[in-house]
């Protein structure tokens, strides 16, 4: 029995890797793109390493987003074990009082 | 040759890249703009209204601060990367047309006219406003996307042809209204909002400290310290000139702020401009003696005019310019004189001083000082506070062709005494 709906908690978890998926396809798309640009000096060259430098922020962001999907598992994991234990506490303390009210 | 993260060299690089590849790349920004716009804007309204989230909170406190400590993180990421991403496609997509309409010019300047028109409107376009509060937050984005415009304008596509960049920045710097410089002390300007109280100055960070103090406050554009020193040597005169502080792209509307768009096209067109000629009167108003020696410091456009200053008054000889300082300027087609030391500080990334196609001399007198400092944007490249920077950097450089330019820079570097002088140069409408 637990006293929450773990699986809201997996929905959004799954929902956060995907978003995660999609920057990473999304980067390496922009980073294609940019390698099709036809620069044609050191200067222009000097312009994509600024391009890179977003993509290399989009890389953190997905970074940060598996993180925040890890942490976020553990947290379901542990309000999971959590209200188990405390349904589980709950049903005890019912069936003592149930004893006590019909001790026979 | 290289000294830790400091570059000195000659020479600056063009940009040559299709228009329809930059509006391509810049389709591809904005997608992934809206896309993390919509990411951002989902994952709040998630996180905020998930009722399982605000049951957990009670079962485990601390995994829940955990949390909220990471999706505020991740937030404000999602924020930078889409206001970076945004604006660059902004300013891509507006280089872009304006390659478009230089490539359709055909010695008819109207379709030219019209797109330039239609400039701010693209830059400002995308509905989400992400680039109107980059605008706001950093200034200097404008300065460089003014800069930057203007080489798309006239440079890249002509960088080919001796002489065209000159003449096409010429033809479109009589659209826009020069006027009369009307020039006014800033009396209240003189005290907290200059680099007096931190003391005369003794490197090239120094000066470019004082710069930024100048750059620091806009207040209606134009603004340029006049510093007398007194030093060893006898008196002496720095000058600083900020950059551009008006986007009026469109010629029908003249802006009075001297430090605008018109500036940059003639200060490429090496002709005369409002603000030059408005520094010319703010050194009279101070008392400057034409034979003091002058050391003008300029960024970005403030450079640009810094060095037309130090042409034409070399060849007046109404004032004495011996030094030159620009950061972050491109001045490659400047025909500085011999008589001016000049030091020009780029920044590794950094495209404005590049952007007018043409390599600084390979001269004794001229320096071009190459430091690598700032973050990943192209604004960041380019912030006055990234040159502040690179200036400490080089002044730890011991490359004897620096150390001779300090060396004639001493009396600038050695007074006792500093006061300066805030003067307001604007447009008479």
């Amino acid at each position: 029995m637990h006293l929450h709906d773990h699986r809201r908690l997996d929905d959004l978890n799954q929902d956060l890797r995907q978003l995660a998926a999609q920057l990473r396809q999304r980067r390496s798309r922009l980073w294609a793109a940019a390698g099709g640009l036809s620069w044609q000096s050191t200067a222009a060259a000097e312009f994509a390493t600024a391009l890179a430098g977003l993509l290399g922020q989009l890389d953190r962001l997905a970074g940060r987003l598996d993180e925040l999907s890890t942490a976020l598992a553990g947290h379901a994991r542990r309000v999971a074990a959590r209200s188990e234990l405390v349904a589980s506490g709950l049903l005890s303390a019912g069936r003592a009082a149930e004893r006590l009210v019909w001790p026979c | 040759m290289l000294s830790g993260t400091v570059q000195l060299r000659g020479g600056g690089n063009s940009i040559r890249v299709q228009f329809a590849e930059l509006a391509g790349f810049a389709a591809h920004l904005r997608a992934c703009s809206d896309e993390l716009s919509g990411a951002a804007l989902g994952l709040l309204g998630r996180f905020s209204r998930e009722p399982a989230l605000v049951a957990g909170a009670a079962l485990d406190p601390v995994g829940a601060g955990q949390l909220a400590e990471l999706l505020a993180r991740c937030l404000a990421l999602l924020a930078v990367v889409t206001l970076e991403s945004e604006s660059l496609a902004a300013l891509l997509a507006a280089a872009g047309r304006a390659y478009e309409a230089a490539d359709q010019l055909d010695r008819r300047l109207q379709p030219l006219i019209e797109a330039g028109c239609r400039l701010p409107a693209a830059l400002l376009a995308a509905g989400s406003g992400h680039l109107q509060a980059g605008l706001t937050r950093d200034p200097e984005l404008a300065d460089l996307a003014v800069d930057g415009l203007v080489s798309a304008l006239v440079g890249p596509s002509q960088a080919a042809l001796p002489g065209t960049t000159s003449s096409l920045s010429g033809q479109l710097a009589e659209l826009y209204a020069d006027g009369q410089p009307i020039v006014r002390a800033r009396p209240d300007l003189d005290g907290a909002a200059t680099d007096d109280q931190a003391g005369p100055p003794r490197s090239t960070a120094d000066l470019m400290r004082a710069l930024q103090a100048r750059a620091d406050v806009a207040d209606g554009g134009g603004l340029v310290d006049v510093r007398t020193l007194d030093s060893p040597t006898g008196r002496c005169v720095i000058v600083n000139i900020a950059g551009t502080t008006a986007w009026n792209l469109d010629p029908r509307r003249t802006s009075p702020q001297a430090s605008d768009f018109g500036t940059n096209l003639r200060g490429l067109a090496n002709q005369s401009s409002v603000l030059q000629r408005g520094v010319v009167q703010a050194l009279q108003r101070a008392g400057v003696r034409s034979s003091e020696p002058i050391m003008l410091v300029g960024h970005s456009q403030g450079g640009v005019v810094a060095a037309q200053l130090a042409t034409e008054l070399s060849a007046t000889g109404q004032f004495r310019v011996t030094h030159l300082v620009t950061a972050g300027s491109p001045i490659g087609l400047a025909s500085v004189p011999d008589s001016v030391s000049v030091l020009a500080l780029e920044n590794d990334g950094d495209l404005v001083p590049q952007l007018d196609g043409a390599n600084n001399p390979d001269r004794g007198n001229w320096l071009t000082a190459r430091v690598s400092r700032g973050g990943s944007t192209i604004a960041a490249k380019h912030a006055m506070a990234t040159y502040r920077q690179g200036a400490i950097d080089l002044d730890r450089c011991q490359d004897p062709a620096l150390r001779q330019w300090q060396a004639g820079a001493a009396r600038f570097l050695s007074a006792h005494q500093v006061h300066t002088q805030v003067f307001q140069v604007r447009r008479a409408q």
